[in-house]
């Protein structure tokens, strides 16, 4: 399996992502694609990292919308391919209209890093499917605007939908609207999420539930995975106390 | 050429973060007198347009294309003298 890191002028956890996936999922998997490419060269997911493409300018991810790759993120994403986005890579789908809403600057005015809990609201997706509906997770986030606001009708659509993926369940950390920290596509294939999962793989990190987030696409590419699909799994759910 | 300067607003249902703070701040400098501050942004543009009428069509395009994000905010276009937002380009020598 290849998941593509898109890698933007001003991404900087695009190295974050990538030892993540290639930790959770098996040396060589991630795939770094500069943003000036065309091309995902056929991906099996996307990830679009977080940072602060083309430093902010104009509105978090913006620009970055505009850049030639996202012409093939749209057509991957179309086409059914799971696409993440983690904070900055979250207001880029935003701003590419491949997600509803928009992500704001955090109520209190303050960057907010911090380790926070949230609850699973939906295992339909390709990055939640690992996990169990209800289940908590704590995540690391990292933004100054990350306060998720959406129209009502938006709101209720995505309720009815069950498009809500993660929900601040402690003090939410920037003002999002229903908590929301995270959320999917009409075809649900397209997640975004302001928590950063890449930074949760090992317990010298901090913690290890960000595993089953990159470990769920598994689940979505099985049939194209050369590796045993179960053994992966059983992998990622066991984390040994010293990695 | 003709002048475009596009006033880009916060919709008044958003709550904005910055400009509270800016309100603050102005309050703590002793303008005790500020109700409320909101920040918005400014971009200017000088565009090949026929006439008044067919650069502001352009400009507005431009504005749901990029400059604004329709969600969450506004924007008023003035069309002006195009002398009166023109500015130095990114390796033009400030020679002052």
């Amino acid at each position: 399996m290849r998941v593509a890191v898109v890698v933007f002028p001003g991404s900087n956890c695009d190295r974050d992502a990538g030892h993540g996936i290639d930790d959770v999922l098996g040396t060589g998997t991630a795939e770094f694609v500069w943003h000036g490419e065309s091309d995902l060269r056929g991906a099996d997911a996307v990830v679009l990292p977080g940072g602060f493409s083309y430093g902010d300018y104009l509105r978090c991810g913006a620009l970055a919308r505009v850049s030639p790759i996202m012409s093939a993120v749209r057509q991957a994403a179309h086409a059914g391919v799971p696409v993440l986005g983690i904070c900055n890579g979250f207001q880029v789908l935003c701003e590419a209209g491949l997600l509803p809403g928009a992500l704001l600057r955090n109520d209190h005015g303050q960057f907010r890093c911090d380790v926070v809990p949230l609850r699973v609201c939906t295992t339909r997706t390709p990055w939640t499917s690992g996990l169990q509906l209800g289940q908590s997770v704590r995540l690391p986030i990292a933004h100054g605007e990350g306060r998720y606001h959406a129209d009502p009708h938006t709101l209720q659509r995505l309720l009815a939908e069950d498009r809500i993926v993660l929900v601040y369940e402690g003090e939410n950390p920037n003002g999002s609207v229903a908590h929301i920290a995270g959320i999917c596509s009409e075809d649900r294939n397209v997640v975004g999420m302001m928590p950063h999962p890449e930074r949760a793989v090992h317990a010298w990190l901090g913690g290890t539930d960000g595993r089953a987030v990159l470990a769920s696409i598994l689940r979505s590419t099985l049939a194209d995975d050369r590796r045993s699909a179960p053994v992966i799994l059983e992998e990622a759910a066991h984390v040994p106390a010293h990695v | 050429m003709i002048g475009a300067r596009v006033r880009i607003a916060l919709k008044r249902s958003v709550v904005d973060p910055q400009g509270a703070a800016v309100a603050t701040a102005l309050r703590a400098l002793g303008h005790g007198e500020v109700r409320s501050v909101r920040v918005g942004r400014v971009v200017e543009l000088v565009v090949d347009a026929e006439d008044e009428t067919s650069a502001r069509a352009a400009v507005d395009a431009m504005c749901q294309a990029l400059l604004v994000n329709t969600v969450v905010e506004t924007w008023e276009v003035d069309i002006v003298d195009a002398g009166q937002v023109g500015g130095l380009s990114v390796g033009e020598a400030a020679c002052v």
